[in-house]
């Protein structure tokens, strides 16, 4: 009895004084982390929208980048449409964009992205797939962004388009098939990830199809993302 | 590593660490290495060793956790009680491993991101619970810092030696700077994905086992785990 008396006492102020340590220290991170979190969204949607900005900068300095409202690097802006958030960016030589998110299941966990078009909401000007499991080296090549004029696999939906002919969205096909304006060649050896990869694109592209009107005649959400980023 | 008293300049007889500390530091870093020759811990070895940083910030993480665990557990060592001892050993090798993932979270994001999941799995290494259970419990607070710092270092160095070949023959490079150039280096995939890390882990135990053998061939070798 008295044994198990001691047993309780101990297992119960370990517990107590391990919990206090960790929700503490959880407490005091808490800040940093929400900051890098923010950051790293902030960076695929830069990414993705062609803005300029310091790759070296640390989630901080990013964070400042969005929040400061005559940066012209910062100028992006959300609006709501169709139930989701979409980025607007006016690129320099690209003119107006639109990026929005996207997210399915890939071979292995799930993927979640961003597909920027241009202005006419039809062409295709980036894709990323920012967050992805798929087989290193196979599928997980399109978690590779375009660098130094190398072609990766997101590199090929560039100036496609995802309004048909036929379903919306872009075919991919097997490795150097792709001939239509809505046709990319696939990866070889991971006919999987790129179906997967297929029926994300074709969903979300069905919907800005759908929502077209809407998204356009939109207005930006002024100070939004000054507000979310004062949040922190 | 085999001569330079580096655990603590003031072990001999009669020292802080009643001279045990210098034959527990070789014990761990070298004749016992968890790795190579008790082949503990070897899930996370294969798993994160694509890249030499990562490889060693996950060696940094087990000394963290090594060390931390092991020192408070020598300090509880008399008031835990025995039919709760491994709960009690866990709660605490836990709370270190939640607190090293939650800062590397905070300040080295993008390590964060690549490590995933294997820095909270750290509470499953056989190395930690295996000194805690082996060591700590039997032995007083300062001499078992310096086994689980032992511990944490022969880990950290082996995970350090595969990160560096994977890499080099996988990626070409170390620490992401270009060392065999693409114009001349085929890349070498099997090294990036899973068997790549086998073939140099048994490589390297086999190194080990060679120069131990000469050593000492009588030595006994425990062995199994993950």
């Amino acid at each position: 009895m008295k044994d198990s008396l001691k047993t309780i006492i101990f297992a119960t102020v370990l517990g107590v004084v391990c919990a206090g340590l960790l929700a503490g220290a959880n407490q005091m991170l808490k800040p940093f982390q929400e900051a890098n979190a923010a950051a790293e969204k902030w960076r695929n949607i830069f990414d993705v929208l062609g803005v300029s900005y310091n790759p070296d900068a640390n989630s901080h300095e990013l964070l400042r980048l969005v929040q400061s409202p005559d940066n012209p690097d910062g100028k992006v802006s959300e609006i709501e449409a169709a139930g989701m958030t979409i980025y607007t960016y006016d690129h320099p030589e690209a003119g107006k964009l639109y990026a929005v998110e996207f997210s399915g299941p890939g071979l292995w966990g799930p993927i979640d992205g961003l597909l920027c078009l241009k202005g006419d909401l039809k062409t295709v000007f980036n894709i990323a797939f920012y967050k992805q499991e798929e087989t290193p080296g196979l599928g997980g090549e399109i978690g590779n962004k375009p660098k130094d004029g190398k072609k990766t696999f997101t590199g090929k939906f560039q100036g496609k388009t995802i309004d048909g002919p036929g379903k919306a969205g872009i075919r991919v096909r097997k490795p150097d098939q792709a001939s239509g304006a809505n046709e990319v060649d696939g990866i070889s050896g991971a006919t999987l990830t790129c179906d997967k990869v297929e029926a994300m694109v074709n969903e979300i592209s069905e919907i800005v199809l759908k929502n077209r009107d809407a998204i356009l005649s939109a207005k930006p959400n002024s100070g939004a993302v000054r507000k979310e980023a004062g949040n922190e | 590593m085999s001569n330079a008293p580096v655990a603590c300049g003031a072990c001999q007889t009669g020292g802080i660490c009643g001279g045990k500390g210098m034959a527990t530091f070789k014990e761990g870093v070298w004749a016992n290495n968890p790795i190579s020759i008790q082949v503990l811990g070897i899930c996370s070895a294969l798993a994160v060793t694509s890249k030499l940083e990562n490889s060693l910030v996950m060696g940094v993480a087990l000394i963290f956790v090594c060390v931390g665990s092991n020192l408070f557990i020598s300090l509880l060592r008399k008031s835990i009680p025995r039919k709760i001892r491994m709960i009690a050993e866990v709660a605490i090798i836990a709370t270190f491993v939640i607190l090293f993932d939650q800062i590397l979270k905070a300040f080295y994001w993008p390590m964060s991101l690549q490590l995933g999941p294997y820095v909270g799995l750290i509470i499953t290494n056989c190395i930690v619970m295996g000194r805690a259970e082996a060591f700590a419990l039997q032995n007083p607070p300062l001499v078992s810092v310096v086994d689980g710092l032992a511990n944490g270092l022969g880990y950290a160095a082996v995970l350090g030696a595969i990160g560096a070949f994977r890499e080099l023959l996988g990626s070409g490079s170390i620490f992401g700077v270009t060392m065999l150039s693409e114009t001349w280096y085929v890349k070498n995939q099997l090294m990036i994905l899973a068997p790549g890390a086998f073939i140099v882990l048994g490589f390297l135990i086999a190194l080990f086992n060679a120069l131990n053998a000469k050593k000492d061939s009588n030595d006994a070798k425990p062995a199994g785990g993950h």
